[in-house]
């Protein structure tokens, strides 16, 4: 198996590992009726360490076991079309989530203070994280398809 | 996703060229072993750069190692 698969195999396992439990956890809190801004910080700055950690040690030593393959122009074309295919998942969730707000905003009703309710700004920031991790996860998958099937569309 | 329509005789070269392995090949033109497996098995087109490096490892003229066919059916141009 070249390096560079074994790579994406790597990261997008590690961001199974780790960002499966942490937007459990988030969705735990938001649940709850307790305040969410300081257990979320802690929550997200551990999920991230976790995420370099894990992933920079297992490739590092994928890289002693294996060696470095030299990159040439098939990686590359994946490469490239994997960083297309997810520029366009995150770009259609992130339009389709604050779609979904504005539409909300437009047609809800007023409280008796004459606010309308929208999601707060933690909601909407972890649906935004949401949005990148979902649309690394896919880059590397599309990567993974590539190297096991094929590349046919580089254009 | 738009399936190839290059074909390719690399590894009847290869055999004819004293049995020449992937790696070989590979090391020739300047890519990995898995692209060259890639290529032989019509699952990635090479660009032309690459095409002509190796035709001429080969010591063969692009054609010989690459052929076109044209798709058939809708959109599929007159000769």
């Amino acid at each position: 198996m070249p390096s560079r698969e074994i790579n994406a195999w790597i990261r997008l396992a590690t961001i199974l590992i780790v960002y499966v439990p942490y937007f459990g956890y988030v969705l735990a809190l938001f649940r709850g009726s307790e305040a969410v801004g300081r257990p979320l910080c802690l929550a997200f700055v551990a999920a991230a360490f976790a995420h370099g950690v894990i992933g920079g040690v297992a490739e590092a030593v994928a890289q002693i076991v294996q060696g470095k393959a030299p990159v040439d122009e098939r990686d590359r074309a994946i490469e490239a079309l994997s960083l297309r295919v997810a520029y366009f998942a995150l770009i259609s969730l992130v339009m389709t989530a604050f779609g979904c707000i504005a539409l909300l905003g437009a047609i809800s009703e007023p409280s008796a203070a004459g606010t309308i309710l929208l999601p707060g700004f933690p909601a909407t920031s972890q649906f935004v994280f949401f949005c990148f991790v979902c649309a690394e996860a896919l880059r590397h998958a599309v990567q993974l398809f590539c190297y096991r099937r094929a590349v046919w569309s580089t254009a | 996703m738009k399936q190839p329509t290059i074909a390719n005789t690399i590894r009847k070269l290869r055999f004819d060229a004293g049995e020449m392995t992937q790696q070989a090949l590979a090391d020739e033109v300047g890519v990995t072993r898995q692209t060259i497996i890639a290529i032989e098995a019509s699952k990635y087109s090479p660009s032309l750069e690459l095409a002509f490096r190796i035709a001429h490892a080969f010591g063969q003229p692009l054609e010989a190692v690459f052929s076109y066919e044209p798709p058939r059916g809708r959109g599929a141009r007159r000769q």
